[in-house]
């Protein structure tokens, strides 16, 4: 198998809003940037990807298996979510004692490792650090169980540039690892522009596009500027 | 199952310690005195939403989103509360004997304690857990205090604050064996029938 995920036919309905995915795959290997403004689908794929929402119809296949609503899949996906919701009475420390408790392969030396790089307070409780500081550590832990995949919902939201350019930086490092693939959603393009190798723009719902991203700058110079274009060419 | 009991174990000493000293003083003050049945059964009861309080916190910190994406089963997550529970009531049972022991109790009256302890703890947790994952939060919370009421109600007026309970079944040893596995069946199917509610509750997401 080439893809480390692969979506066929999916559709799930809300009351207000309906998400129908025909074909979406993200290769091994690949960095897959999901664009879309605010309500176009990007977290409701990513929790279908993780079984944490059930799909209406449709196939959904991660790393080879179609069992995604089993939660022993989530033992190699790691998944940093936009609200993330940590045990707030616990330090970063008492966080990986007890992520080790919970995760099969999990890596205590490389979450002290990342702890200690991206400069997370070890001492104070999840509850009392800034929403970047507790992005880093939830960030940290979808990194340290030997993860397969990484889904990264708005995982860079709240981190200041320099902080930022670095967990980019860790991200692409870890998608360079074999057998590693990794699906960013973020409103910051550029961040997406830099670190994709792939990238899927979601409207309302809809894929409009998903291509490789030296394709897409190759073309039209920015993703930026073709993100709003799509957009507004959308809503018009 | 270890990560999350560790969980646990970190959020009671941060965030519900304050259970523990009334736990000790109740019953223990039920081991101590003298017709002090309705302190014991008392202070298991108050201890006892303690794991409901646990699983509410859950659902406020949103904890329970996290776990969703993490490698837990409903069974390991269900199962971590019921393995608390156990905890409970084998804290109960020690400071109630350790403090019976000191207060010169009779042994048979220690047994008899032990045993409507165990029964009043099993009860409270067998209806308090399913109807906290099945109703959430806020709607359980009413369930419970209607639940704790009624508890209160008979141990206090109908049992006479334990001392009845223990009036009623002396000398029919058989008759509190029976009723003990009655309640300990019940305890353990509650414990299968919240996992399975936890399981549609996931599926159902």
């Amino acid at each position: 198998m080439m893809n480390a995920v692969e979506v066929h036919e999916l559709k799930k309905a809300y009351a207000h809003f309906d998400l129908y995915v025909p074909e979406f795959s993200i290769p091994y290997g690949s960095v897959m940037g999901l664009i879309g403004e605010n309500g176009a689908g990007k977290t409701t794929l990513i929790r279908l990807l993780c079984g944490v929402t059930r799909a209406d119809q449709g196939e959904i296949t991660v790393l080879g298996t179609d069992q995604v609503r089993a939660r022993e899949l989530m033992n190699d996906v790691g998944v940093v979510t936009d609200e993330e919701s940590l045990v707030p009475y616990m330090t970063a420390k008492e966080t990986g004692v007890m992520m080790a408790g919970i995760y099969r392969n999990w890596d205590a030396e490389r979450y002290a490792q990342l702890i200690r790089t991206l400069e997370v307070p070890q001492e104070t409780r999840f509850g009392e650090l800034s929403r970047g500081n507790r992005m880093k550590t939830a960030l940290a832990c979808a990194m340290s169980h030997n993860a397969k995949i990484l889904l990264l919902d708005e995982a860079t939201g709240g981190l200041d540039p320099l902080v930022r350019d670095h967990v980019l930086n860790l991200i692409t490092e870890y998608a360079g690892q074999e057998g590693h693939s990794v699906l960013m959603s973020s409103h910051i393009v550029s961040d997406l522009e830099k670190a994709c190798t792939d990238i899927t723009f979601l409207h309302r719902g809809r894929v409009i596009l998903s291509q490789p991203r030296d394709a897409l700058l190759k073309k039209h110079g920015s993703i930026e500027e073709l993100f709003l274009e799509m957009a507004e060419r959308k809503t018009v | 199952m270890k990560g999350l009991l560790y969980k646990d174990g970190i959020v009671l000493i941060r965030k519900f310690r304050s259970y523990l000293p009334m736990f000790v003083l109740f019953v223990g003050m039920g081991g101590l005195m003298p017709d002090g049945m309705f302190w014991s059964v008392y202070g298991v009861m108050f201890t006892a939403t303690m794991v409901s309080s646990l699983m509410a916190d859950e659902e406020n910190t949103g904890w329970n989103d996290t776990a969703s994406y993490l490698p837990l089963s409903a069974g390991t997550q269900v199962s971590e509360k019921y393995i608390i529970s156990l905890i409970c009531i084998v804290g109960f049972i020690v400071v109630y004997t350790a403090a019976a022991f000191i207060g010169g109790k009779p042994s048979a009256e220690i047994i008899m304690g032990i045993t409507s302890i165990i029964m009043t703890s099993e009860i409270i947790f067998l209806l308090s857990l399913p109807t906290t994952i099945l109703f959430g939060v806020q709607k359980s919370g009413l369930i419970r205090l209607a639940v704790t009421g009624v508890l209160v109600f008979f141990g206090v007026v109908i049992l006479q604050g334990g001392r009845g309970f223990l009036d009623m079944l002396s000398g029919k040893e058989n008759m509190v064996i029976i009723i003990l596995l009655a309640v300990t069946v019940l305890y353990l199917l509650s414990w299968y029938i919240s996992i399975l509610l936890k399981e549609r509750k996931m599926l159902n997401h």
